[in-house]
């Protein structure tokens, strides 16, 4: 079977350039040849420390920036090939929850309005009245009140505004979604509650998850496979279970060892 | 038994907003230990910081009100003191760390500059002893070639080597004791570890009292002696390392374990505490967990919860009714021991 996502030899370099003429003198390999795919249904989780390029590495993926260079395949389609048109479509199918829940929910917009305007967009909705009970079934998936529709996120806490980027990303029926430090910010008790609900999700509405994250025991609790990345580099892919309990780079074991942890 | 260096009873701030006024640490109390480490710990906004900001005095007046209680240090009442007397104790004998080095570092001087600018102020040094004091500061936080790097920018340094700079600077003056929030939570993992390792072989030292700061239950198993465990600006439960960790008795501090992904197993689902942490116009009567509690007693709606110790002869202190010893909480005791053995 194919994988929904094959990535290989993806790069990505930032230019630097200096000197009066702002010429290029050399580049940022931030993302430098690496390889992953995730299957249909299953979890790929990402470690890595910061600056290890793996929210770089999560956007070249799914061409939110355009990589220097490599392959990718959607659904056994060419990502790289697609034009801006295409690519708009099938944008339907790749959703994206970020780091800040409230930093990536337009603080002018109500919930209704956030979550509502995709779904008008890729016309899986026609009328005000569709969109407005289509709105009110995701905003129940993901734990919250119909009521709460009409109002603005700064109304919500933390954990209910990263509920509202869930839904606007389920909205859409996606099949894979990239979970940039999706419950970095939260509290335990919280983060416990999303981790929750985004594998309720996936068994029920069954899709992929991208999961990025440097909590190695939130990636551990999550991901079927694991890919650790290190200065932009793939340092070890591993399934989960073997990664954790023997792995195989020494990067890795630093890693696995540093963790500060209890019995 | 040495006595404790400092002894914080009934420490309660008020926050004056408008017309009306919020408590935001409500009666706690603890001692630090020479060359021991108490760990501070609890969700977001649960009045950690603003603990080790009131008992330092650097909540500003207003909104804060005067805070009651006492804070008492070589037999003084931190809290009587007045601003002049404060400061001479403050950063040199109790110094801080916090979370962001980078927003505690001036990024227009160097990292020499403001070494140097301690070492006048608290030291009465000058010149080059000054100088000679911030190098051996940095050597002594492990920063190899001290000597350039003070004349560095905070920009021109990682975010491990300035929280060690921010370590350096807080141990310049020798502190009895020192308190540290959210160290570490700004690092990577591998950085952290470097860092805790840090605290623990100046502490082995210098024998200093650590007041630890943070929500990490993996830091905390790894540095602390003692643990409070903080709801709703109140402590809710206490006790050494290992009864925290192996038998928590409070309801919150069993859900806060429950709620954690293991790095060593996967279970099933996780199972996170219901509901979320009340905002204090909200703050439920009785026991303030009582609605997100599944051991809720009709007793828990109502009036003031008392600490109970758990064990006779142990440290080990919970607010909660579980623990009263009534017949009803007896008979409720059982489900908790299996909530926690699962």
């Amino acid at each position: 079977m194919t994988p929904l996502l094959e990535v290989r030899g993806l790069k990505k370099y930032f230019p630097i350039y200096t000197g009066l003429f702002r010429r290029q003198t050399g580049d940022v390999r931030a993302v430098d040849g690496i390889d992953f795919s995730i299957p249909k249904g299953k979890v790929l989780g990402m470690v890595g420390e910061s600056g290890s390029g793996k929210s770089t590495a999560a956007r070249a993926a799914i061409r939110l920036i355009e990589p220097t260079a490599g392959d990718i395949h959607f659904m056994g389609r060419s990502l790289l090939e697609l034009n801006d048109k295409e690519l708009k479509v099938i944008r339907k199918d790749i959703q994206m929850i970020f780091q800040d829940p409230y930093a990536s929910l337009n603080p002018r917009k109500t919930i209704l309005e956030s979550i509502g305007e995709a779904i008008l967009y890729h016309q899986i909705v026609s009328s005000k009245e569709e969109q407005y009970e289509y709105v009110a079934i995701v905003l129940q998936k993901v734990g919250l009140s119909p009521d709460s529709m009409n109002r603005y996120p700064h109304e919500f806490s933390g954990g209910q505004q990263q509920r509202i980027c869930i839904g606007r990303a389920i909205a859409l029926n996606p099949k894979l979604i990239v979970c940039d430090e999706a419950v970095s910010a939260l509290d335990v008790s919280i983060q416990a509650q999303i981790l929750n609900l985004l594998m309720e999700l996936k068994e029920t509405l069954h899709f992929s998850y991208f999961f990025i994250s440097h909590n190695l025991a939130v990636i551990r609790h999550i991901a079927d496979e694991v890919v650790v990345l290190y200065a932009g580099k793939v340092v070890e892919t591993q399934e989960t279970e073997r990664l954790f309990e023997d792995p195989q780079h020494p990067y890795t074991r630093i890693l696995l060892a540093s963790v500060p942890n209890y019995k | 038994m040495i006595p404790p260096l400092l002894e914080v009873r009934d420490l309660t701030t008020r926050f004056k907003i408008g017309d009306e006024i919020w408590t935001i640490v409500d009666r706690i109390g603890f001692d630090l230990c020479q060359g021991k480490t108490l760990a501070l710990v609890g969700e977001s906004g649960c009045g950690k910081s603003m603990t080790a900001l009131t008992l330092m005095r650097m909540l500003p007046q207003p909104p804060a009100l005067v805070p009651t209680g006492s804070v008492l240090y070589n037999n003084q009442n931190l809290l009587d003191l007045s601003e002049k007397e404060m400061r001479k104790i403050r950063g040199s004998k109790i110094a801080m760390i916090f979370q962001d080095p980078m927003s505690s570092l001036n990024p227009v001087y160097t990292i020499g500059n403001q070494l140097m600018e301690v070492a006048e102020l608290h030291l009465n040094l000058t010149g080059d002893e000054a100088f000679q004091s911030a190098e051996e500061a940095l050597k002594a936080v492990g920063i190899s070639n001290a000597s350039e790097r003070l004349f560095a920018y905070p920009h021109q340094l990682s975010g491990g080597l300035k929280q060690r700079v921010m370590i350096a600077m807080a141990l310049m003056c020798n502190p009895d004791i020192l308190i540290a929030d959210e160290p570490t939570t700004a690092l990577d993992v591998t950085i952290q570890a470097q860092v805790l390792q840090l605290f623990k072989d100046i502490q082995e030292k210098k024998g200093l009292a650590i007041l630890l700061i943070t929500h990490d239950m993996g830091v905390v198993s790894e540095m602390a002696d003692e643990v409070m465990v903080m709801y709703t600006a109140q402590a809710i439960e206490k006790g050494n390392v290992q009864e925290i960790f192996n038998y928590p008795v409070h309801p919150y501090t069993l859900g806060l374990f429950q709620s954690l992904p293991s790095l060593h197993n996967r279970k099933g689902p996780l199972r996170p505490i219901k509901g979320q942490v009340p905002s204090f116009q909200h703050i439920p009567g009785g026991c303030r967990f009582h609605p997100r509690c599944p051991f809720s007693m009709e007793k828990c709606q109502t009036g003031l919860v008392k600490d109970f110790i758990i064990h006779d002869r142990s440290s080990h202190i919970a607010k909660c009714w579980l623990h009263d010893g009534s017949e009803e909480s007896i008979r409720k005791l059982p489900l908790l021991k299996l909530e926690e053995s699962s």
